[in-house]
């Protein structure tokens, strides 16, 4: 075997260390692996210089993305979707998803991504549904994010907007109105008598 | 001249990858800017045209060589990718024919991206 040596000085003062990486994956989790890591002592150039950890790490995004497909199947089990009809709306071979949890075939990369973004917008699968029409999509879409906004405003005393203070600051600002001195009247174009305030909060 | 050397390096990257070796802190920017996580996918991406509007920037000579006998030059470009303006640093061991990436993240103007966007689109001068 040849001595590692610094790509970019040529060095051979290196420090070589074993290092723990954590890849994520989003839904499949976490997990830790070994990596190897040169510096050079010389010039500071650090990285993979036996070119060893490549293969190490793509194993390790597979196994997490295979967690991944299993995790978002999971979920859409327990939120009562049926596989089939997941697959017929989808226009996808029925089977493919049972398949693809029970591990015996795998989904490709792009499988991988329908997966998470049906995941993250389950609504897209009534789009499918409808055929992908714009104008029912768009209502799809809009009906999910009006929902989700209704979700998460409070209508408690303490968070929200106040109608009851409102009405007391109105009040409060007639209060404060120098009946003596601004009022002025003046015709408006029915015929009405209106005083001009300027209403001044103190 | 930059860009031919761009063109080599991109050329390297596609016939001979085991002669290029990330920085350890490029690949990790490469991984969390660009969702590139390994060596592979950020030399796959380079390959195949993912550097778009490729603008070279600046030239100038590795500091911290220690060989000064054979100087190296880092070249750095500028890139778009969808919406991000990414900085690319390269440079040569000549002597090897090693090459390496010294940086891969966001460039220092991509808080100007609504900027170079008016600019394009001729609302604004450059």
């Amino acid at each position: 075997m040849s001595k590692i040596t610094c790509p970019a000085c040529g060095s051979t003062e290196l420090l070589t260390e074993t290092q723990i990486e954590s890849i994520e994956e989003p839904f499949g989790g976490k997990k830790n692996i070994k990596t190897t890591n040169h510096t050079c002592e010389l010039c500071g150039m650090s990285g993979d210089f036996s070119n060893n950890n490549e293969e190490s790490i793509k194993l390790c995004i597979e196994s997490l993305k295979t967690q991944a497909v299993q995790n978002i199947l999971e979920d859409f089990t327990s939120n009562h979707y049926s596989f089939s009809s997941i697959e017929r709306a989808l226009e996808i071979p029925q089977r493919t998803l049972s398949k693809w949890k029970n591990a015996t075939s795998r989904p490709t990369s792009s499988g991988i991504a329908l997966l998470k973004f049906l995941r993250l917008y389950p609504w897209l699968l009534e789009v499918a549904e409808q055929k992908y029409d714009y104008e029912v999509a768009q209502k799809i879409h809009v009906n999910d994010a009006l929902a989700k906004v209704v979700n998460q405003m409070t209508f408690s005393r303490t968070n929200s907007f106040k109608p009851e203070t409102a009405t007391l600051e109105v009040t409060h600002v007639r209060l404060n109105i120098d009946h003596d001195t601004t009022p002025e009247l003046t015709d408006d174009e029915y015929g009405f008598t209106t005083p001009l305030i300027e209403a001044s909060a103190n | 001249m930059p860009y031919n050397f761009f063109k080599d390096f991109k050329k390297a990257c596609k016939k001979e990858p085991e002669k290029v070796f990330p920085h350890k802190k490029a690949l990790k920017d490469a991984d969390k800017l660009f969702n590139l996580r390994t060596k592979s996918e950020l030399l796959s991406f380079i390959t195949s045209n993912g550097l778009e509007e490729l603008e070279f920037e600046t030239k100038k000579e590795w500091e911290k060589n220690p060989k000064k006998s054979n100087p190296m030059l880092v070249y750095s470009y500028e890139f778009r990718s969808m919406c991000k303006l990414g900085y690319i640093a390269i440079m040569r061991n000549e002597e090897y024919g090693n090459w390496i990436i010294k940086s891969f993240h966001l460039s220092n103007r991509s808080n100007n991206m609504m900027n170079i966007a008016f600019q394009k689109a001729k609302f604004i001068k450059k």
